[in-house]
């Protein structure tokens, strides 16, 4: 969540919107592009954890959730 | 007055003037504030755009600018003046520029429709009133908007002098014809406007309605010495809407 | 001295019932807004700020209003406001809530609200409004409470509420002042563009505030028993006369700025309020209906026939009272949006929900001061024992 806010204050509030991690891979921030492009399994991914907790987050009701791949429990579309 | 009172009112006092300090000082430091105190250079980087409306055949039913933007942004299409949201839109001369209470217009663009949208002032009111900095102006001139920080408070539209905001009154997604899942939509309680497509410029493209515009009527870039825009209203006479204002609007029209 | 709102008569608990009625609806009314967004209202894009706004306004002023009866108690020693002024203190405390409540109601995103506090911005003056407002709900609380408790235990009140008192005085002006300056500094909005708004603003706060006490003491002495003597009564009624007689003497000197000079800017805005423009009159008659009230209630204040009569004071102060508040809540908010920037016009009418949750606020705010009174009659009651 933590790296979320910050890719988040990064892009739209700083204008940077490529994050170098420590191994010097760039990324573009971009929730729907770069996040789930990967971590596509949105239920898996996301829905897992904040369903446990109670904490519905508002991230959807702007962005956009990417085709969800078939369920499978290993994960990998 | 007792001399209890008089030490209490000391202290406070005291402790008033160290607290207010630090928000003193941050407050100096804000642009708008350091340069009306002239604290601050005046060769900043803006960007800017020139609306020629002697090229643009918005009176001929073209729409392809505004279809661009509001199809490359999500903007939803409400259907009713009351609730529409619009990043950019035609008016009237007359409704343009109200200022000029000219009934004598050169014929040549009195019937013309003016496309208006946020004019990414460089001394913005709307900046200066928000409560939360939801919205502030970018070093390179564009007025941003965070849709994640704005409480809707609508302050910045009553702030502006140009009507170029909108406030998402319901829940925006259903009104979106063909949502373009490579930008968000906003959600419902937020104010939007346009953006220069910063996002664009980002990746080295031109912004949305520049790049639709088939009659090369929207010229856009930094108003700098060599640039497109500068070579227009260096050469041209240009009107800008209500300059009197001093919110130093960079959307110049040629007339 | 709080367990005194439990134990009623029977008038006591129909007034708490029926305001809890009004709370209900206004709640079940704000929870669709809460569903489905403010498109309940008949709020838009041209005329973005209404009913709720204009309430939020008008209800600062009647908060500030408490300093009118500081200032002659605690600077100038005018004994017999001694009963009176914890009335002030607590209405102020229930106008603070309820106009705080207000602005929260009109938020597009008012989960987002703390957002102010994390990201002060200080050339904000909503922000500075938040300030303020906070500031002078916890000193009327405070004072109001200490003082209130300090007359039950008959002793003196404590050493630091005297400083604490004072700093109310210019704190109350500041607080409207502030909300003045909300709409004064907007370039974009020539109707609100004046220095004399914020004049305005505190002449007819100090109209209808103390219009709205003399009306709830008279109350508390019908209904309860509390008797706050004939000579602050009429002390408060001279204020409000001379401050109606300011708002409206106020208002003459806008109207002729505006049609004197011809400047259209700021004259599109009161020719729509006061004629009507391009077919457009749907303010008109509720601004001139407040012009009259107004004027009517500073003869019946100004002769002294009229206001020694408690009766006829009591229907000059509501008139005094829903004046203003058309005055500054219709009268202020939507002309500022009419003529639109670009000449247009687009009406403003309030949706039936959102007159719904403005009554369930305004409710509220009468349940705070029954109940906040009811602790004062108590401790009358008691003292009087």
């Amino acid at each position: 969540m933590q790296l979320l806010q910050q890719w988040r204050d990064s892009a739209v509030r700083n204008g940077v919107s490529t994050y170098v991690a420590s191994d010097n891979t760039t990324y573009d921030i971009s929730l729907t592009g770069t996040c789930l492009k990967c971590h596509s399994n949105k239920s898996e991914f996301c829905d897992r954890c904040h369903n446990y907790t109670g904490v519905a987050p508002n991230c959807w009701n702007c962005h956009n959730i990417p085709p969800q791949p078939n369920m499978s429990l290993r994960g990998t579309p | 007055m007792n001399l209890e009172r008089r030490t209490f009112l000391k202290l406070a006092t005291l402790s008033l003037l160290a607290l207010a300090a630090k928000p003193a000082f941050d407050l100096l430091a804000r642009p708008e504030i350091a340069r009306a105190l002239g604290l601050s250079p005046e060769n900043r980087k803006r960007l800017a755009m020139v609306v020629d409306l002697k090229a643009c055949t918005a009176d001929t039913g073209c729409t392809d600018c505004i279809a661009a933007c509001h199809k490359v942004h999500n903007v939803p299409d409400i259907g009713s003046r009351k609730e529409e949201i619009k990043w950019i839109r035609e008016a009237s001369y007359d409704q343009a520029f109200p200022e000029q209470e000219n009934k004598f217009v050169k014929e040549a663009i009195r019937d013309r429709n003016v496309l208006l949208l946020c004019n990414h002032c460089d001394n913005p009111p709307c900046v200066r009133v928000c409560p939360t900095q939801a919205t502030w102006r970018r070093e390179d001139g564009i007025v941003m908007m965070d849709y994640h920080r704005c409480i809707g408070c609508r302050y910045c539209m009553a702030a502006c002098p140009y009507g170029s905001r909108s406030f998402n009154w319901r829940d925006p997604r259903p009104y979106i014809k063909d949502i373009d899942l490579s930008y968000p939509e906003r959600t419902r309680g937020v104010v939007e406007k346009c953006n220069f497509c910063d996002e664009r410029l980002a990746e080295g493209k031109p912004p949305a309605c520049v790049e639709a515009c088939k009659s090369g009527a929207l010229t856009f870039g930094e108003m700098m010495p060599g640039t497109d825009v500068y070579g227009l209203v260096s050469t041209n006479y240009t009107v800008r809407r209500k300059p009197e204002l001093g919110t130093q609007p960079q959307v110049y029209y040629l007339v | 001295m709080i367990e005194s709102i439990f134990k009623g008569g029977r008038k006591y608990w129909l007034l708490i019932s029926g305001l809890l009625v009004l709370i209900v609806v206004g709640l079940i009314a704000y929870l669709r807004q809460w569903d489905q967004g403010l498109t309940i209202t008949g709020l838009s894009r041209d005329v973005s700020w209404g009913l709720y706004i204009a309430n939020f306004t008008f209800f600062v002023g009647v908060a500030a209003s408490a300093v009118m009866l500081i200032i002659p108690y605690y600077l100038h020693n005018e004994k017999e406001f001694r009963k009176i002024i914890i009335l002030g203190e607590f209405l102020a405390v229930s106008a603070v809530i309820v106009s705080i409540t207000f602005v929260v109601v009109d938020l597009g995103q008012p989960a987002r609200v703390f957002n102010m506090l994390l990201y002060p911005s200080p050339s904000s003056i909503l922000f500075w409004d938040l300030i303020v407002l906070t500031v002078y709900l916890l000193l009327n609380i405070i004072i109001g409470w200490v003082t209130l408790d300090a007359e039950y235990k008959e002793i003196e009140p404590p050493k630091w509420i005297k400083p604490l008192i004072i700093i109310s005085i210019p704190w109350a002006i500041s607080i409207h002042t502030v909300t003045a300056f909300i709409y004064a500094g907007l370039g974009a909005r020539p109707f609100w563009l004046t220095a004399l708004l914020a004049p305005r603003f505190l002449a007819s706060a100090f109209a209808s505030g103390p219009a709205l006490l003399i009306l709830l003491a008279l109350l508390m002495k019908k209904w309860g028993g509390f008797d706050p003597g004939n000579q602050s009564i009429n002390k408060v009624a001279k204020i409000v006369a001379y401050a109606t007689i300011a708002t409206v003497f106020f208002l003459l000197l806008e109207i002729f700025t505006v049609f004197y000079s011809q400047v259209p800017d700021a004259m599109s805005h009161f020719q729509y309020l006061l004629f009507g423009l391009d077919c457009y009159y749907s303010l008109v008659p509720w601004m001139w209906t407040s012009i009259i009230l107004a004027c009517s209630s500073i003869v019946l204040l100004v002769i002294p026939r009229t206001h020694t009569n408690q009766n006829i004071l009591a229907i000059a102060c509501a008139v005094v009272f829903v004046s203003i508040w058309i005055d500054k809540g219709l009268g202020l908010i939507v002309p500022g949006f009419i003529p639109t920037p670009t000449g247009e016009i687009f009406e403003y009418m309030p949706t039936l929900l959102e007159s719904l949750i403005v009554l369930g606020v305004w409710a509220m705010g009468g349940l705070i001061i029954t109940l906040l009174y009811k602790v004062v009659l108590s401790v009358r009651r008691e003292m009087a024992d």
